[in-house]
């Protein structure tokens, strides 16, 4: 099979520091914009991909570490994920502090990140309640913040999400040292 | 769980899909994805871009489905005959 180089030649550090804080923004710095828009689509197709297969819990820092090496690839987009999932989904468990995942009857106290317990009122609703400011306030419909995926659905999302940060050190390779390109490879 | 809690709607990235059956459907838009990233950083021109990604998208999938025909052969045909069940 044969090989082309590029035109493209030498060692391009800001485009390789573009790719890294977001997906595509590299080849963006290299004034190719159709590259970087299939880039973007493709890593963040992926990356979203997997949050929406999985659900948010597919990107964990605590839980899911050695996963989460790879999904951080995608750059500071997915750090941003990991932080809303730690602390606006899970719940600070009363027994030592420690941030885990809502159980099934539980909600979120949007307050101090405790867990409610969800109760079913006459009506059949599920509430929880919790003080804010010395004044009570009821969640109706009250539900956990998100729910933990499991099995298969888990394991996908979470490899989707893993994959785009994989591609994403190819894309940051690419965007930094562009006479690597061959055609047909 | 409350049987209440159940009837509540999926919200879309918070909460996982329901696809415990057809997990396996997401062979393609995984493998068209990753057609989509690798093939833009590979092809020097664009001229034949999509037709390089679906041809990249069929031989990921029949890679894979390759695969795992031959795990499910060497697991359900092979290994019992080399080591057979008392």
């Amino acid at each position: 099979m044969s090989t082309t180089p590029t035109t493209q030649t030498g060692f391009d550090p800001l485009a390789g520091v573009a790719a890294v804080v977001f997906p595509g923004a590299g080849h963006l710095v290299r004034r190719e914009p159709r590259r970087a828009v299939l880039v973007a689509v493709g890593i963040l197709g992926l990356f979203f991909g997997g949050i929406f297969v999985g659900g948010i819990d597919v990107i964990d820092s605590r839980e899911d570490r050695v996963w989460f090496f790879g999904q951080a690839i995608v750059g500071p987009l997915a750090f941003g994920v990991d932080y809303l999932h730690q602390h606006r989904f899970k719940v600070v468990d009363p027994n030592g502090r420690a941030l885990r995942t809502a159980l099934p009857n539980e909600a979120r106290n949007p307050v101090d990140g405790s867990p409610l317990a969800i109760r079913v009122d006459q009506n059949g609703v599920p509430t929880a309640t919790y003080v804010d400011g010395g004044k009570t306030v009821t969640i109706a419909p009250a539900r956990p913040p998100n729910i933990k995926s499991l099995s298969k659905v888990n394991e996908l999302g979470t490899l989707m999400a893993t994959l785009a940060g994989m591609l994403n050190l190819i894309m940051i390779i690419d965007a930094m040292f562009p006479t690597l390109r061959r055609e047909n490879a | 769980m409350h049987a209440e809690l159940l009837t509540l709607a999926l919200r879309p990235f918070i909460d996982p899909l329901p696809l415990q059956r057809h997990w396996w459907l997401l062979i393609v838009p995984v493998c068209l994805l990753v057609s989509i990233a690798y093939k833009a950083v590979r092809v020097t021109e664009f001229k034949n871009y999509w037709k390089q990604v679906l041809a990249m998208t069929a031989q990921l999938i029949i890679a894979i489905v390759g695969v795992c025909i031959a795990a499910f052969l060497l697991v359900q045909f092979i290994i019992p005959r080399i080591m057979p069940i008392a």
